[in-house]
C-alpha cells in the first residue's frame, strides 16, 4: 500500500517542488536538515560533549551575542580581515598596473602568481611567526599573502580581456599609458575585480579562522577561531557550534553584500548579467 | 535443571577471579582476566612523565599483557589528550590537574587511575625588567593552554598579586613546552609558565624565575594518568595492574635515580645524557609519588573563579579505586 501511494504521488511531488519559489524550496530543505540534526541528537544518544542540538546551539548563539562574548571575537576577526584584504588589494593593484604597463611586469606577475597562488595561506603562518613574532602582524602578513594573488590574477585577466578597440580608442584620443590603465582598463575590468575581491575575501576568511586556531591571540583579544578553540577546551560544545553558526551566517551575509554591490555597479552598467 | 549449577559455577568463577587478582599484582598477567585488545597511552613532553616513560622503555606492560597491543603517543597538551579520550582514540592519558578537573566538571567520565608526581611549576622570564607578576600585564606568556595546570596557576598568581584572577587571561599563548622554551630564549614571548626540565634548561640559558606555583598553592600534585570510568569498569584488574606498575616505576626512580636516568636517556635516543637527567630529577622540584595532593585546593579555586561550575564532594570523586588507599587530598 505504502509503496503504491508513494510511487503514485512522486511525480506530483516533483512537479510541485519545481513550481515552488526558490526561497521556499531552500527554506524547506533547511527545516528538513535541522529536523535531521535534532533527530540525530535526540535519538542516537550521542554524548552531549560531542554534539550540540539545534536548540542548544541557538541558545548559546543568542546568549553569546547578548553578553558580547561572540560580538567581540567576531569584530576582532572582521577587523583583521578588512585590514589584511585592504593591504592585499593595494599590493595586488600595484602589481597588476605594473604588469599592464610593461612586459617585464607581466612576466613577474605571472611567475609570482604561479608560485604563490597554490600555497594554502596557513602554510605561510609558521614562517610569518618567525619573522614577525607571535602577534597580530604575523596573521596580517599571512592573510595579505593569501589575498594578493586571487585579486591580482582576476584583475590582470580583466585587463587582458578588455576589447582592443577600447584601448585603441583611448590611445587615439591621446591618453598616456597610465591614463589608459586608470580610465579605460580599470573600469572595463571591474567585473573581474569584484570576482577577485570575492575570492580573496573567501580565502582570507578561511585563513583567518585557521590562523587563530593555531595560536590564541590576535592582539590582546582573540577572534572567532580563538573563541571556538577556547569553547572546545572547556568542553562547551554548544558554544563551539554557536561559533560555527556565526561563521556560516557571516559567509551568507557577505555573499549577499557582494551580490548587492554587483547589482549596483557592474550589473546595472550592463557589464555582467 | 541447569539453574542448580549456577551458584556453584559462579563460586568457581569468583574463586578463579580472586586468585587471578591476587596473583596478577605479583606474578603478572593471567589469560583469564579481561584485557583490552588495544591500548593507546598518551602523555606530554617533560620528565614529570618519567614513570610512564619507564614503563614504555622497559616494555613492562607489553610483557605483562602479551594479548594487548600498546601504542604510545606524545601530545602537546592535556586538553588534546582529554579530547582523544572522549573520542575513544586514547585509553590512558596523562597530564596536569587542570585539564582533568575541567573535563570532570564538564561531565566527561574521566578520573585519575595513577598519580605520577607533585611538582613546583616556575614562571620563567628572560627580560630582566620582568621581576614580578605585575610586570606581565599586556605581555605574552606561553603555556600548554588556558585549561592547563599552568593556566590555573597563572590565574591564582593574578588573583593574589593583581586582585583579578582573569587579569592575565589575554596574555596566554597556547604552546607546547619545547616550542615555548625556544620562543622564550629567542625573545618571541615574554614569559613561560612551565615544568621540569624546561624551567631548568631556561634558567641555565639566562632566564630567571619570576614566581613558583608552590608559593601560591603550597606543594601540589602535578601529573596523573587518567582513564574513563567506563574503561576502568570494563578492565578493573588491568587498571589495578597498571597502577601497581606505575608505583613500582616510581619506587625505582626514587631508590635508583641512576638506573631511571639511564632509561630516560634510552627513551630520548642518548641526548640528553643520563647524567643530565639525573641532575634534572634531583633539581626539578618533582616528587614522584602515587599520592594525590591538593586536588581539592585546585578544584576550589577553579570553582571560585568560574573555570568550573561543579565541585567534587571529595578528592575521591576525582580518582579511581586503585588510588583510594593513598591518603590523598
Amino acid at each position: 500500500m505504502a509503496t503504491v501511494a508513494t510511487s503514485a504521488s512522486a511525480p506530483r511531488l516533483a512537479w510541485r517542488w519545481g513550481t515552488l519559489p526558490v526561497w521556499a524550496r531552500k527554506a524547506l530543505l533547511l527545516v528538513a536538515l535541522i529536523a535531521v540534526w535534532q533527530a540525530y541528537v535526540s535519538f542516537s544518544h550521542v554524548s552531549h560533549l560531542l554534539w550540540a542540538g539545534p536548540w542548544q546551539t541557538v541558545r548559546a548563539f543568542e546568549s553569546g551575542w547578548r553578553d558580547g562574548s561572540l560580538a567581540g571575537p567576531t569584530w576582532t576577526t572582521l577587523k583583521l580581515l578588512l585590514e589584511s584584504v585592504g593591504i592585499g588589494a593595494g599590493i595586488a593593484v600595484v602589481f597588476t598596473v605594473f604588469a599592464a604597463l610593461s612586459a617585464l611586469g607581466t612576466d613577474l606577475l605571472e611567475l609570482l602568481t604561479s608560485i604563490f597562488n597554490p600555497l594554502p595561506g596557513v602554510a605561510i603562518l609558521p614562517i610569518a611567526m618567525l619573522w614577525f613574532g607571535i602577534n597580530r602582524s604575523a596573521i596580517v602578513f599571512t592573510l595579505a599573502m593569501t589575498t594578493i594573488w586571487p585579486i591580482a590574477i582576476n584583475l590582470s585577466m580583466g585587463f587582458r580581456t578588455v576589447s582592443p578597440t577600447l584601448v585603441a580608442v583611448g590611445r587615439n584620443i591621446g591618453l598616456s599609458r597610465l591614463r589608459v590603465v586608470t580610465d579605460v582598463l580599470a573600469p572595463a575590468a571591474l567585473p573581474h575585480a569584484v570576482t577577485g575581491l570575492k575570492a580573496a575575501w573567501a580565502f582570507g576568511w578561511r585563513t583567518a579562522i585557521a590562523s587563530e586556531l593555531v595560536f590564541g591571540v590576535a592582539g590582546s583579544k582573540g577572534g572567532l577561531g580563538n573563541y571556538i578553540n577556547n569553547a572546545r577546551l572547556f568542553f562547551l560544545t554548544p558554544r563551539v557550534f554557536a561559533g560555527l553558526l556565526t561563521i556560516a551566517l557571516l559567509g551568507v551575509v557577505f555573499e549577499a553584500l557582494f551580490g548587492v554591490a554587483e547589482c549596483r555597479t557592474v550589473v546595472r552598467w550592463g557589464m555582467k548579467s | 535443571m541447569k539453574r542448580h549449577h549456577r551458584p556453584l559455577l559462579l563460586a568457581a568463577f569468583a574463586a578463579a577471579a580472586l586468585g587471578v587478582l591476587a596473583t596478577s599484582a605479583t606474578a603478572g598477567h593471567k589469560a583469564s582476566i579481561p584485557v583490552p585488545s588495544k591500548v593507546t597511552i598518551a602523555y606530554q613532553p617533560g620528565i614529570g612523565y618519567a614513570p610512564l616513560i619507564m614503563l614504555k622503555t622497559e616494555h613492562t606492560l607489553e610483557a605483562q599483557f602479551p594479548d594487548t597491543t600498546f601504542s604510545w603517543k606524545v601530545l602537546s597538551s592535556g586538553s588534546a589528550i582529554t579530547n582523544g579520550m572522549i573520542s575513544g582514540d586514547v585509553q590512558i592519558g596523562a597530564g596536569g590537574v587542570g585539564p582533568l578537573i575541567v573535563a570532570w566538571a564538564a561531565g566527561v567520565d574521566l578520573k585519575i587511575v595513577a598519580p605520577l608526581d607533585w611538582g613546583d611549576l616556575w614562571l620563567m622570564a628572560k627580560d630582566p625588567n620582568i621581576k614580578t607578576i605585575a610586570d606581565l600585564k599586556g605581555k605574552k606568556i606561553a603555556m600548554p593552554g588556558p585549561t592547563s595546570i599552568q593556566g590555573v596557576v597563572l590565574r591564582k598568581m593574578a588573583q593574589v598579586k593583581l586582585g583579578d584572577a582573569h587579569a592575565l587571561d589575554a596574555t596566554i599563548i597556547s604552546m607546547d613546552h619545547p616550542a615555548a622554551m625556544q620562543a622564550l630564549l629567542t625573545g618571541q614571548i615574554d614569559a613561560h609558565l612551565t615544568s621540569a626540565p624546561y624551567q631548568l634548561q631556561e634558567k641555565v640559558q639566562g632566564a630567571h624565575v619570576v614566581a613558583r606555583s608552590y608559593q601560591y598553592f603550597g606543594a601540589h600534585s602535578f601529573l596523573d594518568a587518567w582513564e574513563t570510568t567506563a574503561f576502568y569498569n570494563q578492565y578493573p584488574a588491568f587498571s589495578k595492574a597498571f597502577f601497581t606498575d606505575v608505583s613500582q616505576a616510581i619506587d625505582l626512580i626514587n631508590k635508583n635515580p641512576t638506573k631511571a636516568s639511564k632509561v630516560l636517556q634510552d627513551d630520548s635516543g642518548g641526548i640528553p645524557t643520563w647524567r643530565q637527567y639525573k641532575q634534572w630529577i634531583a633539581a626539578s622540584g618533582l616528587k614522584f609519588t602515587t599520592q594525590p595532593l591538593g586536588l581539592m585546593r585546585f578544584a576550589n579555586f577553579m570553582n571560585k573563579i568560574g573555570m568550573i561550575n561543579k565541585m567534587p564532594a571529595a578528592w575521591t570523586d576525582l580518582v579511581l579505586p586503585p588510588v583510594f588507599g593513598t591518603k590523598g587530598s
